[in-house]
């Protein structure tokens, strides 16, 4: 029954939607801060926003469950403040995945803004823009791509998030069981008509993600950087 | 006006202008630092140690680079209205810079089509649509042809003597730099090498430094202007002499006009009749004596540079050793020089 399934999708989806939408608002200032940061630190920061690129996600996950944990400050923080841990809810899912998925974000954004010259910049200072008016003016339109690519690679990597809610999340019907993790259960009780489906959804619908994102970006603004006037 | 800058050991000079100094001109040879130098006055240079005294409070400035660095997901009109949101009260009125830039044909269009002269004179309007105290230009008309360009430094020039702002503009045009500068700041090795009003400055600079074609700076009262005349040419009187004229910045009937060595010839006058009655097509003649020949480059490139002068004014020609030993031409010698309306 594909039915069955849709708590999992729905909670896929939230999750990447959450998580995404989230990501750009952390990775748009901190990505803009190192574009423009000069400094022999630079390689460290960008080493560790990088990390969950080759970082096998259990081993990411692993560190993240000790982290929730009520011994450990943050998670007797979120206990203090919310009454419930992180480990095994939702919260701590998007948590992960805002860590799991932050170099998708970061990369795309790092790069709009190293290319954005910094004369459109000085220009826009020397008019005398707000800096709210150089953003939604300028760099936001100039880097709109960017931000496309960010926000689409940020939501489909964390659609197809294994490893770490696999760690800190379990298997929790409408809480934390993603298609992934459904998938998972699917094999492991030998249901591959199950299984079959959850497959092909998660494939389908990342490979129109991606063939949209591939689109948009051969169509869209990435020239307006290369242009100096 | 006055400022003192240091940037990475590259620049570091100071210098300091009259109030009445309302275009200075910026020159100096590539990379010895002009572009630093008003990037830095822009506030744009994060290392430079900057201290400047531009005689107005608060002063904004604007600045304006040899690339337009138009906004390129706004139209043109939209690139001013949104400098203009930002303005000051009191700027220049929208239509007039529109006219003085000559860009009302250019509102509609997308800012990537348009060409390199197009967008630097949509940048410099931007810019005065911002209604600036200073506005600092880096060779910022350089893409625009020669006749355009003098109209614009003309409607610059005018702006800024009604008040509306001050000018510094960095350019490797020395016709530009005499013609439309009050004064002149020359950069060499990001040092100051000559700093003060144009005339005196061109004054003191030695011929080498001049460049390649050395000029003399003229100035002289407008008999008739352009306008008057039936052959579109302006009339100058140099020493007592009628000129014809026909690139020239006028400024309340005193008209200046730069004579490259390269564009005077000489000939030697027959007693009798006028200089002027001799059939040419060089329309101008002007009396003069050969105050100093220069002979540094004769054997590579067979020319020497006479320098004239007549009444109190001073200029150069550039002539073939041939002719300096065909005519026999000697230091203290009365000659006519001789060049077309320029």
């Amino acid at each position: 029954m594909p039915l069955d399934y849709l708590p999992a999708i729905w909670l896929t989806v939230k999750l990447a939607l959450v998580t995404s939408v989230l990501l750009l608002i952390i990775a748009t200032p901190l990505a803009w801060w190192l574009a423009r940061w000069q400094s022999g630190f630079k390689p460290i920061v960008q080493g560790i926003i990088a990390l969950p690129l080759v970082l096998p996600p259990t081993v990411l996950g692993f560190y993240l469950l000790i982290a929730f944990s009520p011994d450990s400050p943050l998670g007797a923080f979120w206990l203090n403040t919310f009454g419930s841990t992180l480990a095994f809810s939702f919260e701590g899912l998007v948590l992960g995945s805002l860590l799991y998925s932050m170099p998708f974000a970061v990369q795309p954004l790092y790069g709009g803004f190293s290319q954005l010259d910094n004369r459109y910049l000085t220009v826009a200072k020397s008019l005398h823009l707000t800096p709210f008016a150089i953003a939604t003016k300028l760099v936001i339109p100039l880097c709109k791509s960017s931000f496309v690519v960010a926000f689409g690679l940020s939501f489909a990597h964390t659609l197809g998030e294994f490893g770490v809610v696999l760690m800190i999340g379990g298997n929790i019907p409408q809480e934390t069981q993603v298609v992934s993790i459904a998938l998972y259960e699917q094999v492991e009780s030998l249901n591959y008509s199950g299984a079959h489906t959850l497959s092909l959804v998660l494939l389908a619908f990342s490979l129109l993600l991606m063939v949209v994102l591939y689109w948009f970006n051969g169509k869209g603004g990435l020239g307006w950087n290369s242009q100096s006037r | 006006m006055e400022f003192s800058i240091s940037l990475n050991q590259r620049v570091s000079l100071s210098a300091s202008f009259s109030p009445t100094a309302k275009m200075v001109g910026v020159s100096g040879v590539s990379g010895a630092g002009k572009s630093s130098l008003l990037s830095a006055l822009a506030g744009a240079e994060a290392s430079a140690k900057v201290n400047v005294d531009w005689g107005v409070d608060a002063a904004r400035v604007g600045v304006v680079f040899q690339q337009p660095m138009l906004f390129p997901n706004l139209c043109v009109q939209d690139n001013l209205l949104l400098s203009q949101r930002y303005a000051k009260q009191g700027g220049i009125d929208f239509q007039k810079v529109v006219e003085g830039c000559e860009i009302s044909e250019l509102l509609q269009r997308p800012v990537t089509t348009l060409s390199g002269g197009e967008g630097q004179r949509v940048a410099i309007a931007r810019a005065l649509l911002n209604g600036p105290d200073i506005l600092l230009l880096d060779e910022a008309l350089s893409a625009i042809d020669i006749a355009r360009r003098h109209r614009i430094y003309h409607f610059l020039s005018a702006s800024a003597v009604a008040g509306y702002f001050r000018c510094l503009f960095v350019s490797h045009d020395w016709q530009d730099l005499a013609l439309f500068s009050d004064a002149l700041l020359i950069i060499d090795k990001g040092r100051n090498q000559h700093c003060g009003m144009t005339q005196d400055v061109l004054r003191a600079l030695s011929v080498d430094e001049l460049g390649s074609n050395p000029f003399a700076l003229l100035e002289g009262e407008v008999t008739q202007t352009a306008e008057q005349s039936a052959h579109a040419l302006q009339t100058v009187s140099i020493d007592n002499t009628p000129l014809f004229v026909n690139q020239c910045s006028v400024v309340d009937s005193r008209a200046k006009f730069v004579l490259y060595a390269s564009d005077v010839s000489i000939s030697i006058p027959s007693d009798n009749h006028s200089i002027a009655s001799e059939q040419s097509s060089i329309l101008n003649a002007l009396r003069c004596e050969i105050k100093m020949i220069n002979d540094s480059e004769a054997k590579t490139t067979g020319k020497v540079l006479l320098t004239l002068e007549a009444g109190n004014h001073c200029f150069y020609s550039r002539i073939s050793v041939l002719s300096l030993s065909r005519l026999g031409l000697e230091k203290g010698q009365q000659v006519v020089a001789r060049f077309k309306a320029l």
